[in-house]
């Protein structure tokens, strides 16, 4: 193997694992401040894409234009699913969430597919056609356009919870709403906030996402499924571990193909996994499990 | 100031206060003295929004009781020291204090620092490495800086050594004097509570079984050895 042949594998593995990591993001968020499990978090995302990619032709508006109105969509949906649902369901009990969650990602598919009918469509390129070669590994556009976005919102997301009083009250509310309670901040308004951008976020992801695969109503299940596993093994109530996993999982799947070929790609992830927690030492799962 | 009229209170279908009635006059100290499971924490709970109830809640003549948590402590009218002192323990000393202030009353915090200068020293130390003491004075700082017209403590002695307890309740006589706070102190340490307390609420199956004024010194010692079943000195 060449050492080009070296760079461009951990490249595209990076680009992978910023997608996982992006899907993450919101699901860490959400799950800190209302500790909801949300299942419903990639078709969220996927209504974005959806909403955009119809908005052009349908409504003559430009790309941009339309893509900044999928991410509205999705955090507003996001929002309503937090408010209608899961704000009442929460008071019946523990684990209904998770089933309403699971609802609500069957209803968002369902909708999506009586809309769009079962077809899959070509997403825009969002920048895949600009193509360029740096230190002979292959680069384009959008490839670039994942890993900055992430390391973007990654930002943005640290200058938030960090620097703001709306940043203090959702790390309040995911010690304890209860306390946060005491201190005047209003945790049902700041929970609805945090759903509000884990839905834009998903957004932002699921359009990334959008422009390499083919866009229909299930598209970003395995996604979804990657990023949950990242956020499972890292910890739902952390945050470094989890992405680190989440882009650590996009590399190990980049090697994978090269050396095994693309069927292997998943079965190598779960392998990889269940060896993983086979031989961590056992503080570390005491730690996951002692976790509230 | 409070006033609570025939409040009644649940957890889920059990039922923890059976119609409490008092009142706490402006400027006033009331202790609620009463042992472990009275329904001491849960008339704390009820007043803070946290807890569901019936009856009335008055602040200032005002219905509270629905008013929801938030809006009772966000208006500065209540502060509450929960039981445990209700840290939140991986923010700082700073952010324990500010925590729903959103930059309001910035002036306030120089004078709240001044009241307790180690907190200074230690403002941007994670609050889990203080000790029980000094957590009790984020606790107080974080209730002081929003200038509450009732300030609630629960058990503010739990848990910490009778030199620290003191302490506290030194610092809380100093700080009702300079605020002009009118206090609702929750206390199993009825001695303790009877240096400070103007009136005394006993609590008992969750209701008020009695009210004592502090300076009765034969009723609190009788209280003490038949209601709390321990010595009124102590």
């Amino acid at each position: 193997m060449t050492l080009d042949t070296a760079l461009q594998l951990t490249i595209g593995g990076l680009v992978s694992g910023s997608l996982y990591g992006l899907v993450l993001i919101g699901i860490l968020l959400i799950y800190r401040v209302s500790r909801v499990v949300n299942f419903a978090h990639g078709q969220i995302g996927m209504v974005a894409a959806m909403c955009a990619f119809f908005l052009v032709p349908y409504f003559g508006l430009p790309i941009a234009v339309a893509l900044g109105l999928g991410l509205a969509v999705a955090a507003l949906v996001s929002y309503l699913v937090d408010i209608l649902v899961i704000s009442r369901v929460a008071k019946i009990g523990s684990g209904f969430d998770l089933i309403a969650t699971l609802g609500v990602m069957m209803f968002l598919t369902a909708i999506v597919e009586l809309v769009a009918s079962p077809k899959s469509f070509k997403f825009f390129s969002l920048g895949a056609q600009i193509e360029f070669t740096f230190l002979g590994v292959y680069f384009n556009a959008n490839d670039l356009t994942v890993i900055v976005t992430l390391a973007v919102v990654l930002g943005l997301l640290a200058l938030v919870l960090n620097k703001t009083g709306l940043g203090l009250s959702i790390r309040a509310v995911a010690i304890s709403p209860e306390i946060a309670r005491t201190t005047g901040v209003n945790v049902q308004a700041v929970r609805a906030m945090v759903w509000a951008a884990g839905g834009a976020i998903a957004g932002v992801a699921a359009i990334l996402i959008a422009s390499k695969v083919t866009l229909n109503a299930f598209y970003m299940a395995p996604f979804l499924v990657k990023a949950f596993v990242a956020g499972i093994v890292g910890g739902l109530d952390r945050f470094v571990r989890p992405m680190a996993i989440a882009v650590g999982l996009g590399l190990l799947e980049s090697w994978v193909v090269y050396w095994l070929g693309a069927d292997a790609r998943i079965p190598a992830v779960f392998l990889l996994i269940i060896a993983v927690l086979g031989v961590l030492p056992s503080k570390y799962l005491q730690d996951l499990e002692q976790r509230p | 100031m409070i006033e609570l009229e025939d409040v009644k209170a649940w957890y889920g279908a059990s039922q923890a206060l059976f119609g409490v009635t008092f009142r706490v006059k402006p400027g006033e100290l009331v202790a609620l003295v009463g042992v472990n499971g009275a329904g001491k924490t849960t008339i704390v709970r009820v007043i803070s929004g946290l807890v569901r109830s019936s009856g009335q809640i008055r602040l200032d003549g005002r219905d509270i009781t629905a008013t929801p948590a938030h809006q009772r402590f966000r208006q500065g009218d209540i502060a509450v020291v929960l039981e445990g002192r209700g840290m939140l323990p991986e923010l700082t000393v700073i952010e324990n204090i500010v925590i729903g202030l959103d930059g309001r009353h910035k002036d306030r915090l120089d004078e709240v620092l001044e009241l307790f200068p180690v907190l200074r020293a230690r403002h941007s130390e994670r609050v889990s490495n203080l000790s029980g003491g000094e957590q009790q004075m984020v606790a107080l700082a974080r209730a002081i800086v929003r200038r509450p017209r009732l300030l609630i403590l629960d058990e503010p002695s739990l848990g910490l050594a009778p030199l620290v307890v003191n302490e506290v309740y030194a610092t809380l006589e100093k700080l009702r004097a300079q605020f002009d706070m009118t206090i609702l102190l929750i206390e199993q340490n009825i001695a303790m509570s009877r240096k400070v307390a103007d009136r005394l609420y006993l609590v008992r199956s969750g209701r008020i079984a009695r009210e004592l004024d502090a300076t009765d010194v034969n009723a609190l010692e009788s209280l003490s050895q038949s209601a709390l079943g321990i010595d009124g000195n102590r």
